[in-house]
């Protein structure tokens, strides 16, 4: 072998030695986890994309190894609410291993959390921003919300605490309402979550059942994964949602976006079980408040049409004695009339009478007799002319006193004074 | 909810135009006692429905 050929390992020692010379100390790197497997140690690959068009810039292998990790890790979660995963960008402080057989690598000895949490508020406000910018942010919040928020839907896992607490607040209730809450299962931390929780959502709307809203529990978990309520899809999905969503997804620190667009973003599961049971309470007031409306109401209208009959019945009373003072006026003045022409009655009857009287008293014979005329009779008749007197015939002459009876000596025609 | 009964909603608006009458003195007597009883009648409906005392019959069938 010729002197200058060198072999593969011992061009690779230069190489490790070239590195520990060149970049003997350890400094602070940032890159994205593209991979990330664990055992005791971590292992993962960390990589560079470029910011215009995402292609990529570098790659390389990097390890924490189980002495540090066991402290980062607890750590870097508490800080950052999130696991290290995949997709997560962080700040590192990592030394250049190079290896003979297994080539470069970094040792991680440190990660800076709020690197990580900066880069995620980040993305956190552009999800925010995207969703603004599509005008979808306020749609879920601008739902009417149900008078009576009565049937549920709930998505949640079903064995966290969170869905134990709400059910039992609910169902339990001490004012008695009445809640039908049905479990829509889903997985609710991990990459998959914001998968898991669209397709519940999905099932919900195909669902026959009418629910009143969607309520998203979360509780018991870990504090870490609420990355995944940052989630464009999921938040973009609530916010598309036909009914009203109530998170409560037990976040502490920020509210994640999904909270933001949801109709109410509240704390815990126990929270949102607590604010449906007051909308309940707040109806039974509405209930009872229409009540007392009904008998005030009624109450007055019932003493209102009391004293208008009182007043009826007064007016009703004078109008009536009005009325019998002005019929007996109307009988009195009758009567006075009847009165009066009875009296002119009988007095022109009595007059009649009189004047019959007079005129009686004028053909009277005897009145005539009593101003010195006689009557003459024969036989009983009176006697007016000479005829059936013979001489001879005894007469009869009627005085006004007394009366003479004489024979007739001899007759004559008493006609005219010629005669005489 | 659903059924062929009357929503809460429905309900609400019912008794507010009732109320309303009976406030304004629209009704006559026998209306006044007529519509009393209505709004009594869904008051009950609604509190009956709010702790679940109707008969369960319509909550089995809304669920097939």
């Amino acid at each position: 072998m010729p002197e200058e050929n060198r072999t593969l390992s011992e061009l690779l020692g230069q190489v490790k030695g070239a590195l520990e010379k060149g970049l003997p100390d350890q400094y602070w790197v940032v890159a994205e986890i593209m991979e990330l497997r664990e055992n005791r140690h971590c292992y993962l690959e960390l990589i560079e994309k470029s910011e215009e068009n995402d292609s990529l810039l570098a790659k390389v292998r990097a390890t924490i190894w189980a002495s540090r990790y066991g402290m980062l890790r607890p750590f870097f979660e508490a800080s950052t609410g999130t696991r290290l995963k995949s997709g997560i960008k962080i700040l590192c402080k990592a030394s250049v291993e190079f290896h003979a057989q297994y080539g470069l690598s970094l040792n991680i000895t440190d990660i800076d959390p709020s690197y990580t949490l900066g880069d995620l508020a980040r993305k956190k406000q552009e999800v925010i921003q995207r969703l603004r910018k599509e005008g979808v942010f306020d749609m879920n919040r601008e739902l009417p919300f149900p008078l009576v928020p009565q049937h549920i839907a709930v998505i949640s896992s079903q064995t966290a605490a969170g869905y134990g607490d709400f059910m039992e607040t609910i169902q339990n209730n001490r004012h008695g309402f009445y809640f039908h809450a049905t479990l829509f299962p889903a997985v609710m931390q991990g990459d998959e979550a914001p998968l898991s929780i669209t397709s519940a959502m999905e099932e919900i709307y195909e669902s026959d059942s009418d629910f009143d809203c969607v309520v998203l529990i979360r509780g018991g978990g870990s504090k870490a994964d609420l990355e995944s309520f940052n989630h464009y899809d999921l938040s973009y999905f609530i916010t598309q949602f036909p009914l009203p969503v109530i998170t409560g997804i037990g976040h502490e620190r920020d509210e994640s976006v999904a909270d933001m667009v949801a109709h109410k973003g509240l704390k815990t599961p126990t929270a949102v079980a607590e604010f449906l049971v007051d909308q309940l309470l707040a109806f039974e007031f509405q209930l009872s408040a229409m009540l007392d409306r009904l008998s005030t109401s009624v109450r007055m209208r019932v003493q209102g049409d009391l004293s208008r009959l009182e007043r009826y019945g007064r007016d009703m009373m004078h109008l009536s004695k009005a009325l019998l003072f002005q019929q007996s006026e109307q009988v009195r003045q009758t009567e006075d009339r009847l009165r009066r022409e009875l009296a002119m009655l009988l007095e022109r009857k009595g007059e009649y009478l009189a004047q019959l009287k007079k005129r009686n008293e004028l053909v009277d014979p005897r009145n005539i007799l009593l101003r010195g005329y006689s009557m003459t009779l024969l036989e009983g008749k009176s006697v007016s002319s000479i005829k059936n007197i013979k001489p001879g015939s005894l007469l009869e002459t009627r005085l006004y006193k007394g009366s003479i009876i004489s024979k007739v000596e001899h007759t004559s025609q008493k006609n005219d004074k010629s005669e005489d | 909810m659903t059924k062929a009964k009357i929503s809460y909603s429905e309900a609400v608006a019912e008794i507010e135009s009732i109320l309303q009458k009976i406030e304004e003195a629209k009704l006559d007597v026998d209306e006044l006692a007529e519509k009393v009883k209505r709004v009594t009648d869904l008051l009950k409906i609604c509190r009956d429905k709010l702790h679940n005392t109707e008969t369960q019959i319509g909550e089995i069938l809304d669920q097939e």
